[in-house]
């Protein structure tokens, strides 16, 4: 006889978590959205099981700011970017290339569940943001997630206030 | 008892062309990608012009129209411009290079919604959002879009 038994968030969030100690680290997602100061669109999908993975990723994408003194570095427990201490490497990024105006803005969505986790590596994946469908289709084909984490809350709240129009 | 009928692409083109000489030429549809700057006010990335209009003509001066002064003609102003990458070039000229955008990609054939005319713009910075948007706006925004992935340059 087979045993149907529900879970709530909060008890599978624990599960992973014991299973990150034991050493099964679960592969994670992050979406980055940067406008150049030349206004060029630039999307990048992120993988990684853990911050030090994350580090690695960054150092090879954004080479040339690595050198910055202001490049987040790890202080204690914390990591401190733009001036602040922030208590992860992603955060700490984003507000190093916000205070010292990196790009013209920046946008990180986390927390992204990956499909196919098994026969994916850490890394990175960037495309230009020019084709909002393409933009999109590469969002769901890499994550189960991307549309309910981008098209709810406040995300969808700041795009609809940024929006204009005109008729005649 | 029904009867389907087969026609070629030409008549089509033929019937519409019949229809706008007696004025009932249907709406026409284009998605511009642009990268906008203005030296006052910082870019936030790529925004989509969603443009429903009686011809390119109209299309370019509904354009015109969120960048030159009040008071310049706008038929006069796109009398000579030939696409949509000339027309931007016209208007940063326009302002001194302060303000304006740059082309990014184009894309014609779009299937309105409106049967008016109207021109929006739309934040590219959530690309369902504004994948949902270009949708509403055009019936075949996704597979105009998704078939020529660059657009046009022009």
């Amino acid at each position: 006889m087979k045993h149907l038994r529900e879970f709530d968030d909060q008890e599978i969030q624990d599960l992973m978590g014991d299973l990150e100690k034991v050493g099964h680290e679960q592969l994670k997602g992050w979406y980055m959205q940067t406008t150049s100061p030349s206004g060029e669109g630039m999307g990048r999908i992120i993988f990684a099981h853990n911050e030090a993975e994350l580090v690695k990723i960054f150092g090879k994408e954004f080479s040339s700011f690595t050198g910055d003194s202001g490049y987040p570095n790890k202080i204690g427990q914390a990591w401190n970017g733009g001036k602040i201490l922030y208590n992860n490497f992603i955060d700490a990024f984003v507000g190093y290339a916000s205070y010292f105006e990196k790009f013209m803005s920046i946008s990180m969505i986390k927390d992204l569940k990956v499909r196919d986790a098994g026969s994916k590596k850490p890394g990175l994946i960037s495309f230009p943001t020019f084709n909002s469908f393409l933009v999109s289709e590469q969002l769901e084909k890499n994550f189960y997630n991307a549309k309910e984490r981008m098209t709810s809350g406040d995300f969808r709240e700041e795009f609809e206030d940024e929006m204009d129009s005109i008729s005649i | 008892m029904k009867h389907l009928r087969e026609y070629e692409e030409q008549d089509i083109k033929d019937l519409m062309g019949d229809m706008k000489t007696i004025g009932q030429a249907p709406m026409e549809g284009w998605i511009v990608s642009i990268s906008s700057f203005d030296v006052d006010n910082p870019s936030l990335g790529t925004k989509y012009y969603a443009i429903t209009a009686d011809n390119l003509k109209e299309a370019y001066a509904m354009v015109s129209e969120d960048w030159i002064y009040e008071e310049e003609d706008l038929v006069s102003f796109v009398e000579d411009i030939d696409n949509f990458t000339e027309l931007s070039e016209k208007i940063n000229d326009s302002t001194d290079q302060q303000m304006g955008f740059v082309v990014l990609g184009v894309w014609e054939g779009l299937r309105p919604i409106s049967k008016e005319s109207e021109s929006f713009i739309i934040d590219g910075i959530n690309p369902f959002e504004a994948g949902r948007i270009l949708s509403q706006k055009f019936s075949n925004a996704q597979s105009v879009m998704t078939a020529n992935p660059r657009g046009n340059t022009e």
